[in-house]
């Protein structure tokens, strides 16, 4: 009970900073999304789970200030983590600072174009009126979100490396996982 | 190869979840759950997007502008103490400013208007909308305009929950607005978002003069938006001698990334 009570606060503050916050900074630096660095970070440390719930957790909150399709934000959210899991248990060896690189471009990339091509289906569709302003801005401010989704990545990294010794700093190693 | 990895049953069940919350929103029968979140949360959201705001303008004026900075060290080291010292007495009286600019604005026009807060903006980056705390209950609807200072048109309205609301900036690529100049001539033309960057007046006859420094104001012609809410100064014309319009730059007179609160205009014939 205490674990869902902090899980669930801890999710609502960074849905409120993600929200009221990161986004009343000037570009590039809106573009970062914390939210799913998290995510991806819970699962690139094997919390898959715990990453779903907080997909889940968060992609519900910041359904309150979507004015996308309903859903669409917490599908996407759980969408990522199940594909980056995928590719986790699949293709990489071990936890890495290259296996959380890929993983936090894939995320990035997955649940982006995931957002993209329903809200254009929709617009195709007549279902939805607001769509993707231009292609090149949001390809351009992808390119800025992975790029910040990566480098805070690598800061959680390298905080959990230091206060938790649960990765270790030769790559070249395979850590094993709990 | 797995899939869903080892809590299969979990994320299945997610999904499943999700898809009856979907089912759930949109019979309405989550709109209690949703008005109480969004209104608990929204006092304390607008004061961290006050705070997010400060720190941008903050480092706006002096990280970024390091030679306005040297020019003027220290005078902006006072400044920039009286900001610190003063951050929550400033804040409030920002807002009462604000508010009663918009006060007096909506007396003398002799409109009438829903003040909002800003509660934050959009998820995607790439569109210019703000996120306020006033919906449908509070008798919003799409396309009302919404407006800040004495007057000056940030946008329209293009989303309503039952407790927020989405403006759709006059910057946003997708916004356009019947606008007059006010000339001798009251040249009409749309004013159209350029990329989240400036606004571009067109479809200005090649026979009228326009002048920059005039000002652009709405036209009147649009359902619900009254004339004479200001949109901008004309910053630059752009006269092409093979077409049959010009068109002109202009400089919007307030920053939509300052904007703490604006009033939202009720309906207007």
């Amino acid at each position: 009970m205490t674990s869902f009570i902090i899980n669930s606060l801890t999710v609502i503050i960074l849905g409120i900073v993600q929200v009221s916050f990161l986004t009343t900074w000037s570009r590039p630096v809106n573009s970062l999304n914390l939210i799913l660095s998290l995510i991806i970070f819970l699962v690139a440390i094997n919390r898959y789970r715990q990453g779903l719930w907080w997909a889940f957790g968060a992609g519900c909150f910041l359904e309150l200030y979507s004015f996308d399709f309903s859903g669409l934000t917490t599908l996407a959210l759980i969408i990522t983590v199940v594909i980056v899991n995928f590719l986790f248990n699949n293709f990489f060896t071990n936890y890495s600072f290259y296996s959380l690189t890929i993983s936090g471009l894939m995320g990035t990339l997955i649940y982006n174009l995931l957002i993209f091509l329903v809200d254009e289906l929709f617009i195709l569709l007549g279902i939805a009126t607001q769509g993707i302003v231009s292609a090149a801005l949001f390809f351009q401010n992808l390119i800025w979100q992975t790029v910040l989704n990566l480098m805070i990545l690598y800061l959680i990294f390298f905080i959990f490396h230091f206060l938790i010794g649960k990765f270790k700093m030769d790559l070249s190693r395979q850590i094993p996982i709990e | 190869m797995k899939l869903f990895g080892k809590p299969v049953k979990l994320s299945v069940a997610l999904l499943a979840v999700v898809i009856l919350l979907i089912f759930l929103h949109y019979f309405k029968i989550l709109s209690p759950i949703e008005n109480l979140a969004v209104r608990i949360l929204s006092p304390i959201q607008n004061k961290i997007y006050v705070l997010g705001v400060k720190i941008n303008n903050f480092y706006s004026s002096t990280g970024f502008r390091k030679d306005l900075v040297k020019i003027n060290l220290e005078l902006e080291e006072k400044v920039n103490n009286l900001i610190i010292e003063n951050s929550q007495l400033k804040m409030m009286l920002l807002e009462q400013q604000e508010l009663d600019q918009q006060y007096n604005f909506l007396q003398s026009a002799g409109l009438d208007a829903i003040v909002a807060k800003v509660i934050g903006k959009s998820l995607q980056p790439d569109r210019q909308t703000l996120i306020l705390n006033r919906g449908q209950k509070e008798g919003i609807e799409v396309g009302l305009p919404v407006i800040a200072g004495e007057g000056v048109i940030i946008g329209k309205i293009v989303a309503v929950n039952r407790s927020s609301s989405q403006v759709l900036l006059i910057n946003d690529s997708r916004s356009s607005l019947a606008a007059t100049i006010q000339n001798e001539m009251q040249t009409k033309g749309v004013v159209i978002g350029e990329r989240g960057l400036s606004l571009k007046m067109e479809l200005i006859p090649q026979d009228e003069e326009v002048g920059v420094g005039e000002i652009v104001v709405t036209s009147g012609l649009e359902p619900s938006i009254p004339r004479g809410l200001v949109i901008g100064q004309v910053e630059q014309v752009i006269t092409e001698p093979n077409s049959f319009f010009q068109a002109a730059f202009l400089q919007p007179l307030i920053s939509p990334d300052d904007l703490i609160v604006v009033s939202i205009l009720k309906y207007h014939d």
